[in-house]
């Protein structure tokens, strides 16, 4: 057996299709933030750029806020009240102050800017001191009477301007500076302006190329898998079933594949099993066809010897059918076996526990093995071939019940399969029904026997009355046309009308008879029942008939014990009676003829016993049935359908009649007949 | 007649007294605040400080140059001797500086005596004036040496 191959649960396509999802879901998530990461560098620029504007309309706001102190430095002399100026020069300075402090707070990351700021702020705070200076002496300038004093306060405003040069030069170079910075940005705005077409371009080429390759590589594996189960089918399809398709991956293909190959391999079992079927139906064929060719017992029992224990290559084989009685068990053919067991099994009887009598008892097959044959303590080593042997006991099934045995040995070493089996059990089958056949074909060519037989009976019965008939008629008239009247006296007239009576009444009742007969199988056998006394319809009967009795030199007593009266049918038990005694007088002629009556309960009982030859056991059923009769060799006429038609009107009044006998010791008629 | 003599008279003074001038112009001394600890520096020093391409002195003093006005001739000497430029040339320098660096001219004084005053008054203040002026104790000549 193959081992199992482990395939995954998750569909590996679905899987591998998920995956790519989920990488192509991350992969434009991931081309999404490259955008935003390379846009994102452009707007920190565009920001800078932003703050750098703005710090350059602070620094150019700060530098007209410094030029106009400049101005007012140039007019203080000429002003006549600096009070004023002094409120401008403070008001420019704190706005210049101002907006420096402004500039710091958004360019605090970066050094150079902020040394720059620090430093105009150092200079503002020297030119707000030096103003200081400037306005005190301007405010006491009555008090300057002298050159020195006056190149003194020039000296004060020089250094004022110096400090107001040294606020606009660090403005200056602070607004250099920014622009610098401001030309930078605009370089790499203008330098970066297509990256982000460029990685969007790139991210699309990836992304494609990525899709692609996945995509054909899927692709790829999910064409060669399919190409290989498609190359397997066109082979198997072309009869190969010994081909198997590779797997290459685990996937739903490879599912697919190694279920094709099982189903391959499944094929090429059911294939030999097929072909072992049909080996074993062209067997069972011919075997059933010679099984139809043989019409008796024998011929099936030779066929089975001859075709099925050869095709079966069995070491021992027998056919055991049930006897007439269905007690006891005979064997009828064998082939292999010893004389130590034929002689011990020719016939036993059904009560011996053995495989044979469970089978007819179950009607079910048994196929034994060697330890389980001794479960049969009846057989003995011997009777179980030593314990070597695999033995079949095939039941023989005609008419719903089992009748006998098909029995089999094999070498232990034979390993019989459910096909195998079945196919014994199916021989069988044929083997019961071919021995049904030869059963029917058995009692149809008995039935013609008898009915031919029956049929010369009949004609022969029928002629013999009319030949003296005629042979009366026929002197009649020839003495009539001779004119001889002399010859035909009324006593010989008497006796010849009576001899033609007597030959009509005879070809009456055999006509009476058939008649009956046919209205018994038609069931239109009608009873005109009335109440009578038995022992009292004896008597007239004898007396009626004792001429007849006369005749075979019968006596006929009547014994009388009880009687009854009855509710029958007068006419049909007349018959019967009749009959008996008839029966009596012909096989039993010159002897006495008992008949007694007498009651049992609500029954009453005739019996009419004769001193005959008797009849046998065998023959006690048989002479009651149609166109039987006790035997043909004493040259006795009748159609055998006395007792038969007799039984009929028995059992149509529910009661029984039956022989009691003895070969040679005559025989007892009984006639028992419920009161109503 | 009499204005052209006038004219005249006072063009030959000139040509006359051109060439004095030069003469003492010719005599100017470098000064710095006394407080400077340098004796001497180069020319090409001196050259770096008037420039603004120096800004800070060695003890980390910032350089305050004071230049005189262009039409005095101190400073023609000065350029002449030590900047080598013409008053012109140093006029574009600074308009170029003040462009592209921000850098302002130094500021120019109308006198040697504020020139002085100037320099007094910050440490790290430079400037130039006659050598026949006599220097405050708050200054000190410096001595400019060839490269």
């Amino acid at each position: 057996m193959k081992s199992m191959v482990a395939f995954e649960q998750k569909s590996s396509i679905v899987k591998r299709l998920r995956t790519v999802m989920t990488s192509i879901v991350i992969f434009i998530l991931l081309c999404f933030l490259a955008i935003y990461v390379s846009n994102f560098n452009q707007l920190e620029d565009i920001q800078s750029l932003s703050t750098a504007n703005n710090l350059l309309s602070l620094n150019t706001q700060a530098i007209e806020s410094l030029n106009s102190t400049e101005q007012n430095m140039n007019v203080i002399f000429v002003r006549k009240d600096v009070s004023e100026l002094r409120y401008k020069f403070d008001e420019n300075l704190k706005v210049t102050k101002r907006l420096l402090f402004d500039s710091m707070l958004q360019s605090k990351d970066d050094p150079t800017l902020s040394g720059y700021l620090n430093d105009a702020i150092a200079a503002l705070n020297e030119l707000e001191a030096s103003h200081e200076v400037i306005f005190q002496k301007i405010q006491n300038i009555h008090k300057i009477n002298s050159q020195t004093k006056i190149e003194e306060l020039n000296a004060d405003l020089l250094v004022a301007n110096q400090y107001l040069m040294d606020s606009k030069e660090i403005l200056r170079k602070i607004q250099i500076y920014i622009t610098k910075q401001n030309e930078g940005i605009f370089t790499s705005i203008y330098k970066n302006r297509y990256r982000p077409l460029m990685i969007a371009i790139v991210l699309c080429i990836l992304f494609l190329t990525f899709v692609i390759t996945i995509g054909w590589t899927i692709a790829r594996n999910a064409t060669k898998s399919i190409v290989n189960l498609l190359t397997a089918t066109e082979k198997v399809g072309q009869g190969d079933i010994n081909y198997q398709a590779p797997i290459l991956e685990h996937d739903e293909i490879g599912r697919m594949t190694y279920a094709f190959n099982r189903m391959v391999t499944s094929l090429q079992a059911n294939q030999d099993q097929l072909n072992l079927a049909m080996e074993r139906t062209n067997s069972l064929q011919s075997i059933t066809e010679s099984f139809s060719e043989a019409l008796t017992p024998d011929q099936v029992f030779e066929v089975v010897f001859k075709q099925v224990f050869t095709d079966m290559k069995a070491m021992t084989g027998s056919i055991i059918l049930l006897s007439e009685d269905k007690q006891n068990l005979e064997m009828k053919r064998q082939v292999g076996y010893s004389e130590e067991i034929l002689e011990k099994w020719s016939k036993f009887p059904l009560s011996v526990h053995t495989p044979v009598s469970d089978v007819i008892k179950t009607g079910t097959a048994l196929f034994l093995t060697a330890d389980e044959i001794k479960a049969y303590p009846a057989l003995d080593k011997v009777d179980r071939l030593s314990d070597t042997h695999y033995l079949i006991y095939l039941p023989l099934i005609i008419e719903g019940k089992a009748q006998g045995v098909l029995c089999f040995s094999f070498p232990n070493t034979k390993v019989f399969d459910r096909l195998e089996k079945d196919f014994m059990i199916a021989l069988a089958r044929q083997c019961s029904q071919a021995i049904h056949r030869s059963q029917l074909y058995d009692d149809a060519k008995k039935a013609i026997e008898v009915r031919d037989e029956f049929l010369s009976i009949a004609s022969h019965e029928l002629r013999t009355p009319l030949t003296p008939l005629k042979m009366q008629i026929q002197s009649v008239a020839r003495q009539l046309g001779q004119d001889n009247f002399s010859t035909l006296t009324p006593e010989r007239l008497i006796k010849m009308v009576e001899t033609s009576d007597r030959q009509i009444s005879r070809l009456s009742v055999l006509i009476d008879d058939l008649l009956d007969v046919t209205r018994i199988s038609a069931g239109k056998l009608s009873l005109n029942k009335e109440n009578f006394s038995m022992a009292e319809m004896v008597n007239d009967v004898v007396g009626q008939y004792a001429h007849q009795f006369k005749y075979t030199h019968s006596t006929v007593e009547v014994v009388i014990v009880s009687d009854m009266i009855g509710f029958w049918d007068k006419v049909r038990i007349e018959q019967v009676i009749i009959n008996l005694l008839t029966n009596a007088a012909k096989y039993a002629p010159q002897r006495p003829i008992l008949t007694k009556v007498f009651t049992e309960g609500d029954t009453v009982v005739v019996q009419v016993t004769d001193q005959g030859p008797g009849i046998s056991t065998e023959n006690h059923d048989r002479i009651f049935k149609r166109f039987e009769r006790v035997s043909d060799k004493q040259n006795i006429g009748g159609l055998g359908l006395g007792l038969y038609i007799c039984k009929q009107i028995v059992e149509a009044h529910r009661g029984k009649i039956y022989v009691k006998s003895i070969v040679g010791e005559g025989a007892t008629f009984i006639l028992e007949l419920p009161q109503k | 007649m009499k204005f052209q003599f006038v004219k005249s008279l006072i063009l030959a003074l000139a040509i006359t007294l051109i060439p004095l001038n030069a003469w003492a112009s010719s005599d100017i001394v470098v000064i710095v605040n006394v407080q400077n600890p340098l004796s001497s520096i180069k020319v090409s020093e001196l050259d770096n400080f008037f420039m603004k391409k120096t800004r800070v002195w060695p003890n980390m003093d910032v350089v305050r140059f004071f230049d005189h006005r262009d039409e005095h001739p101190n400073r023609k000497m000065f350029l002449k001797k030590y900047v080598e430029k013409t008053s012109r040339e140093v006029e574009l320098y600074w308009i170029g500086e003040k462009i592209y660096t921000g850098n302002i001219a130094p500021i120019q004084i109308t006198s040697d005596s504020m020139m002085v005053a100037m320099v007094s008054r910050f440490p790290g203040g430079i400037g130039y004036v006659s050598k026949s002026f006599k220097l405050p104790k708050t200054v000190k000549t410096l001595k400019i040496v060839k490269d």
